[in-house]
């Protein structure tokens, strides 16, 4: 057996770049230094296998971000010279891993530009040289991190780039408040003044580079808690000291080298997931899914947790971080009825009767309706993009009461939500019945890419929401032997923004957008369309588990098939979450078609959910357009 | 490195007097900010799977590493929430400022009393600023 491996000790002795470099510098000596440690690093067969072994390694390919290719063998997704010793790394692990070995013995201060990769090695290779990385150091120490969180912050419907949420990491720091603990968040940087269609498209299709960045968490909570009132949601990961560092130190490597972000894939949470994958061993992106969202790393971190031992769960805890109006919604609601009509009544008066009138209470009620105002003001400053000088008035008057009241905080208890991994999960098989008078029977296949809708069992998603992507449904009709594209929409947002607290201005239009394409059956004929319908109107909640709305609704197709192009009319409907097991909806529209204002249309749907689990449910579906039909329908979540 | 800014900020030994007043020795909400004050980066968070490319400047920016300009530049951030905190006498954002100062937790509530009886409601958050370093 040799004693070097054939293409280690090509790399040794060929190698004409080192070599000038030695020798011209004349430096024989460290060449011979150079040879004798290298030598002793694979003194054996079994050191040169093991170089083999973690060059294939989950660690070793995670630190060089090695992708699969669909079409090509696996390459990192970083193309920067800079981050491979190898011309090869890009493409070839097990070469920048002996380029890598190699750097880190002829010059080991190398290895403080890549400190992740150097106590991979120096765990296998114990005789690299050591060196002192003060940069580094003064980095980890300052971090301090014990431990590490992973964030969620929920779907944002106000800005279609937001609406599938966000994850971001937290280093935490026990010695100081968690304001001020370290977030790092991948993301695209692009133009501030960047065409927002010219956004879209770079973002879908790889005009951005996207990049790891560090902030401290008090920029996230003013992001996400206050101005975009959205609730975060802190997953803290069960790992070691240093587990923890060791991404810390993959991060460093990280500064300022791109990868092309991808908005469907290649985002936040695929970043994410290939990190902690380097650490955690387990698969984090979704099987058989080609796209990744940040949800799905929360439903992966779950499940595998749970095929683990108990005491090895990957989550150590969850906490809440609340926005602003979930906040608000909270305080106001452990509030006696005085006190909320106080509150409501402050609304209107000076900001001298306030004053006056809020010291006129016993303290604590005092102390619990300025605290309400707070984030009731706060709330109103995100939602209307400023206060009012009224408002401005009344919250002055309330901060100048609350500091002439004795310190601490009022007596409320946090409200209990339940956090986003006991939702559905956010892709849908599902196989359905259906019975439509003059077609008879079919048998209905439908898969929906994701996310949910307004029956799906939710949790940290906006109440009174839906967001459908990529919904297809495809039928055979026994009757007739065909087979039909019944539908396929491409992106339906519905959100009734139904507010309950009656608080003024604690409102907003219920609305909803739709587009896609869909067959339509008339008495003589099936024709297909593409549509885009919506409608926009006010709704009201009476508790966390009904809301009704109404609306003008819209709808244009390419067809008139059934007597028109563009149909106008009122809608209205209701959503009902009667038990965990059971939820309804219910909507009945009339539309008169502009251009035929004869004909109409009267659609009256009423659908029901069945079972409370992340994986299936139950759907039945009674429906009246022109004539009745019905459908049961099984679905399967992953 | 760019990522060390951080850190300076985090550990940068000079007292928080030297910084007397970091609105105009390191242009808060101008210089520091460049081009993008925070409510403008704020407004540009849009794609959120993962472009939430608020500008990094606030941690790498090199104008002001004490921790007065630390604190001066939180206070101006979380301002109305500071605010809020001070008058209920505690909170995260409270006591973050503080820590941001290295106030012991023996002397934070003495320092957040002498807040209370020296800040108004129609304070602006440099006046803020000065109270509280009257405070230490």
């Amino acid at each position: 057996m040799p004693i070097f491996p054939l293409n280690l000790l090509d790399r040794v002795i060929i190698l004409p770049f080192d070599l000038q470099q030695i020798i011209t510098m004349g430096c024989k000596r460290l060449f011979q230094l150079y040879l004798l440690i290298f030598t002793a690093l694979f003194s054996s067969a079994s050191h040169a296998d093991l170089a083999k072994q973690l060059a294939q390694s989950r660690t070793w390919s995670g630190l060089l971000h090695f992708e699969a290719g669909l079409l090509s063998s696996p390459r990192s997704a970083i193309s920067t010279d800079h981050f491979f010793f190898s011309a090869q790394g890009q493409t070839d692990r097990e070469a920048e891993l002996l380029a890598t070995l190699e750097a880190f013995t002829l010059d080991p201060q190398q290895q403080c530009r890549f400190p992740a990769r150097s106590r991979y090695l120096h765990q296998h290779f114990p005789h690299l040289p050591t060196v002192i990385c003060q940069e580094f150091d003064d980095f980890l120490t300052a971090i301090n991190a014990q431990s590490l969180s992973l964030l969620y912050a929920s779907g944002y419907l106000g800005n279609p780039a937001s609406m599938y949420g966000h994850v971001f990491i937290k280093f935490n720091n026990t010695q100081q408040e968690t304001l001020l603990d370290n977030t790092y968040n991948y993301g695209a940087r692009f133009p501030a003044d960047e065409n927002p269609f010219v956004y879209i498209g770079k973002g879908i299709f790889g005009g951005y580079q996207g990049y790891f960045a560090n902030q401290e968490f008090h920029h996230q909570t003013l992001i996400y808690n206050q101005t975009e009132l959205r609730d975060l949601w802190e997953y803290k990961l069960a790992l070691s000291q240093d587990q923890v560092e060791f991404l810390l130190a993959h991060l460093w490597e990280l500064e300022n080298i791109p990868m092309t972000y991808y908005f469907f894939k290649q985002n936040c949470a695929y970043q994410l997931a290939h990190l902690l994958e380097i650490v955690l061993d387990v698969e984090l992106l979704a099987p058989g899914k080609i796209w990744v969202m940040p949800y799905d790393i929360i439903m992966m971190l779950e499940r595998n947790g749970q095929q683990r031992e108990a005491q090895s769960t990957l989550i150590a805890g969850v906490y809440f971080h609340p926005s602003r109006q979930e906040a608000l919604y909270n305080k106001y609601a452990q509030l006696s009825l005085i006190e909320q009509r106080y509150l409501v009544d402050s609304l209107r008066q000076t900001p001298s009767e306030l004053q006056h009138s809020l010291l006129s209470l016993p303290e604590s009620s005092a102390k619990r309706i300025i605290d309400t105002l707070y984030d009731y003001f706060a709330y109103l400053d995100s939602s209307n993009d400023q206060l009012t000088p009224e408002h401005t008035a009344i919250r002055k008057a309330a901060l100048s009461t609350r500091l002439q009241l004795p310190p601490g905080k009022s007596d409320f208890t946090e409200g209990v939500k339940k956090p986003p991994h006991q939702a559905q999960d956010t892709s849908l098989l599902q196989i359905r019945q259906h019975y439509q008078g003059d077609l008879g029977s079919s048998t209905s296949l439908r898969f929906r890419a994701n996310y949910y809708d307004l029956l799906s069992v939710n949790s940290a998603r906006i109440p009174f929401s839906e967001l459908s992507t990529f919904d297809l449904t495809a039928s055979y009709y026994s009757k007739s032997g065909k087979m039909h594209l019944d539908e396929l929409t491409l992106l339906r947002i519905t959100n009734l923004n139904a507010a309950n607290s009656g608080l003024p201005e604690d409102s907003a239009y219920a609305w909803k957008a739709a587009t896609g394409y869909q067959t339509l059956h008339s008495e003589h004929a099936s024709n297909g369309t593409f549509y885009a319908e919506g409608f926009i109107g006010k709704s009201t909640a009476f508790d966390l588990n009904m809301a009704v709305y109404a609306a003008l609704s819209g709808r244009i197709t390419t067809t008139n098939v059934l007597g028109g192009y563009l149909a106008l009319g009122p809608e209205v409907g209701g959503v009902m979450q009667l038990s965990p097991q059971y939820a309804l909806s219910i909507s009945a529209q009339h539309q008169r078609y502009l251009n035929d204002w004869q004909v109409d249309r009267t659609v009256i749907q009423f659908e029901q959910r069945f079972f409370n689990h992340k994986k299936f449910d139950l759907r039945a579906l009674l429906k009246y357009d022109r004539q009745v039909n019905y459908s049961m329908a099984l679905s399967f979540y992953y | 490195m760019k990522k060390l800014a951080l850190i300076a900020i985090a550990v940068a030994g000079f007292s928080t007097n030297a910084m007397a007043n970091p609105w105009t020795q390191c242009g808060i909400g101008a210089a520091i900010f460049e081009n993008h004050p925070i409510p403008a980066a704020i407004s540009n968070v849009i794609w959120d799977l993962g472009t939430t490319a608020v500008s990094s400047k606030i941690s790498s920016e090199s104008t002001c590493y004490g921790k007065g300009a630390r604190a001066a530049i939180f206070i101006n951030e979380n301002f109305e929430t500071v605010m809020e905190q001070t008058s209920i006498g505690e909170g995260e954002h409270l006591n973050a400022m503080l820590d941001i100062l290295e106030i012991s937790t023996a002397d934070k509530t003495n320092v957040i009393a002498h807040l209370r009886r020296h800040v108004s409601a129609e304070m602006h958050p440099e006046a803020y600023y000065d109270a509280l370093m009257t405070a230490l």
